[in-house]
């Protein structure tokens, strides 16, 4: 659905972008994750058709997005900061995207009102609460009827029932319009339980970008522990992390849980446990080896 | 899935007059207001005269008045200043972050996005003319002088020929600026900067040759280059008898002409502008970078001859004897120099929006300044002998013994 091809981006002489390639599969959740000025906004607003690329180029469903409203008309955006049009309500925006969406649907509006019930529609988006703004945010949105929905930290500010809604929402738009969604967030727990793909970017590069499955299958924690002093590990075993504990030993491994378990298995440890890494982890460990060291603060 | 819209978009279209409402009303009951005050005078004044006009002689009294009205100082000043709103408020967003990436995240070409922008900031230049035709067309059948409304289409083409080169001028304007502050400056250089440029030369460089002095500086054909102090000498009424095009006009038409030509030329440039136009630099003064040295380079020059001119002024002379004491022109130089390198900086602060300037701009200062005492020289050595020249009597356009 989406791709990027070399994508360089330069502000005078930094590169916000430097040679970012990506690819986001159609009718998938994508999340992409980042440090602090790894350029996530700056790829967003090329897929949105904001920014002109320095070089490179950036498709969505196939056709090129720099100022092309056909592919700009497939897309629904929503910023981390939500802007709205002067003293617009509600409804008034909901006149204004039907003059210039295509496929903007009023039965959708009007069933999605009920689900927003909380949002009075004439009054105006900039005076509701940050939460009620992003509810207004989502409705409109998802009114368009877009294929490729594009969110930037959507669920921030939200009440916990209300990210639940609105999460529901999305993946059923998701499993019924075959709709994709690209997420950038830095909460990656609740990205966790939402994506099925997820990109890690930093210094304007993707350096990594993986099914969700794939990456918690590839990297493990195991808990080991020995009577005596540990042994050396095998050589095939790729650590990436090791702590310890008194006794106990953390290691994060790059192997699957069972090929870990089998490499380390022979050692005759009196403890050998592996343990789910979550998302949160693997981004901390992935970009540990280009800088990024805050892996201490999990033990 | 097929967009809307391609070259126009009537929501945008519609939606930029509504934001505007309030402003064109109240513009259209001004240009109203002027209009009727303008007419209603000459009917009470015909009526109180000691001189008995017919029907007649009042009817063309009254057409050479309203057209007579574009020539009136107030109302040009007026129309250009409307002009220059229309076309900053059609294009505001592009001075807001926000507004400006929401925008054009919309399935709207740049072309069309131009295009229903610039057709917008058109119909409300014409609104406020409209309306005032529209309370003529009431007000003159009613007094009796129906048969003047005959002029109204010929008074609303002149208006709004006079406002479509200040509308070009205020887009273009909007194209080189991202900051709004930057926006009228620019708007200002490009209305009067030929002219006060040429000006200001002319003084400056001829006080090396001839001596400071506060002469009458005549308007040259340069002039055609500043459309509002050209405009403001050809738009006048030529023939009070009989008000045809040709005579109504005469100077002014031909100005007219070339003038609403050369706005569709710098319309065709501003829409390549907006094609070009990065948003990341939105909130610079100068968006346009190529562009930025000839602002930095204008501005010095201008200002440090101004700065110069009034602190030798400030230096040398003497309000009693109304002339120079003991002046000298190295002095003069001096105060440009100094001034120079002071406005350079400062402007580049004003463009670059941060005080770390002089390190990297060094180079540009020494090489202007270079180039500055080489011209002083070449004039105070006088190489191409125009201070001993005798001009012919033909060149002559006045004498002054002192």
């Amino acid at each position: 659905m989406i791709q990027t091809i070399d994508l360089v981006k330069k502000f005078d002489d930094f590169a916000a972008l430097d040679r970012t390639t990506m690819h986001v599969p159609k009718g998938c959740v994508y999340g992409l994750v980042g440090p602090n000025g790894a350029g996530k906004s700056t790829l967003i607003r090329h897929i949105t058709g904001i920014f002109k690329p320095t070089s490179g180029e950036v498709f969505v469903d196939g056709e090129p997005v720099w100022d092309n409203e056909n592919a700009k008309a497939k897309t629904a955006y929503i910023p981390d900061d939500i802007f709205y049009l002067g003293n617009a309500s509600t409804k008034d925006m909901m006149k204004y995207y039907k003059g210039i969406y295509p496929q903007f649907s009023m039965e959708r509006y009007e069933k999605l009102q009920a689900a927003f019930s909380g949002i009075d529609m004439k009054h105006p988006i900039r005076r509701l609460s940050k939460g009620m703004q992003k509810q207004s945010a989502f409705l409109l949105a998802m009114c368009i009827s877009p294929k490729l929905l594009v969110l930037d930290e959507p669920v921030d500010g939200l009440d916990p029932v209300m990210r639940r809604q609105i999460w529901s929402l999305i993946m059923a738009d998701v499993t019924e319009h075959d709709t994709t969604v690209l997420v950038s967030s830095h909460n990656l727990r609740e990205l966790e339980d939402v994506c099925d793909y997820v990109g890690i970017m930093d210094h304007g590069k993707i350096i990594l970008e993986r099914s969700l499955a794939e990456l918690q299958g590839n990297i493990c924690k195991v808990q080991i522990a020995f009577e005596a002093e540990m042994p050396q590990l095998p050589n095939s075993l790729n650590i990436l992390h090791h702590t310890e504990m008194g006794r106990i030993h953390t290691l994060i491994v790059q192997a699957s849980p069972n090929m870990a378990m089998k490499l380390l298995s022979p050692l005759q440890p009196i403890l050998l446990e592996p343990l789910p890494l979550s998302l949160e982890e693997i981004f901390i460990y992935e970009l540990g080896g280009t800088g990024y060291e805050c892996k201490d603060i999990l033990f | 899935m097929n967009a809307k819209t391609s070259y126009f978009n009537k929501k945008i279209f519609t939606h930029n007059l509504i934001q505007v409402l309030p402003f064109l009303l109240l513009m259209s009951g001004i240009m109203a207001a002027i209009t009727l005050f303008t007419i209603s005078h000459v009917i009470q004044q015909s009526i109180q005269s000691s001189f008995d006009y017919d029907h007649e002689t009042l009817i063309i009294m009254l057409k050479n008045t309203l057209c007579d009205n574009t020539s009136v100082a107030l109302v040009k000043v007026l129309m250009a200043c409307y002009s220059f709103f229309c076309g900053v408020s059609v294009f505001r967003y592009l001075f807001q972050k926000k507004l400006c990436q929401t925008i054009h995240a919309l399935p709207m070409k740049r072309s069309g996005l131009y295009l229903t922008n610039l057709l917008s900031g058109l119909v409300m230049l014409a609104i406020p003319f409209l309306f005032s035709i529209l309370a003529l067309c009431l007000y003159l059948p009613i007094k009796g002088y129906g048969a003047a409304c005959s002029v109204l289409p010929l008074w609303f083409l002149v208006s709004i020929g006079f406002c479509l080169i200040f509308y070009a001028l205020s887009i273009l304007a909007v194209m080189l600026t991202g900051h709004l502050f930057a926006t009228p400056i620019v708007y200002f250089i490009l209305n009067f900067g030929i002219f006060i440029g040429e000006m200001l030369l002319h003084s400056f460089v001829s006080a090396f040759f001839f001596g400071m002095q506060a002469d009458y500086v005549e308007i040259s054909k340069l002039s055609i280059l500043t459309p509002f102090v050209h405009l403001w000498q050809t738009l006048r009424l030529q023939n009070a008898s009989s008000l045809t095009l040709a005579s109504y006009l005469s100077e002014g038409l031909e100005a007219l002409v070339i003038y609403a030509l050369v706005s569709l030329v710098i319309f065709a440039v501003c829409r390549l502008l907006y094609q070009i136009r990065k948003l990341e630099y939105q909130g610079d003064p100068i968006v346009l970078k190529p562009v930025q040295p000839v602002f930095l380079y204008i501005g010095v020059i201008l200002g440090s001859i101004i700065i110069a001119i009034i602190l030798y002024n400030m230096s040398y002379y003497n309000m009693y004897a109304a002339a120079y004491d003991n002046y000298t022109l190295t002095a003069l130089f001096i105060y440009f120099m100094l001034s120079s390198v002071v406005l350079y900086f400062v402007i580049n602060m004003l463009l670059k929006k941060t005080v770390h300037v002089f390190r990297s701009n060094y180079k540009g200062i020494t090489v202007y300044c270079c180039i500055a005492l080489s011209l002083f020289l070449f004039i105070r050595m006088d190489v191409l002998g125009i201070e001993t020249k005798t001009p012919e009597v033909k060149e002559l356009s006045s004498i002054c013994l002192s």
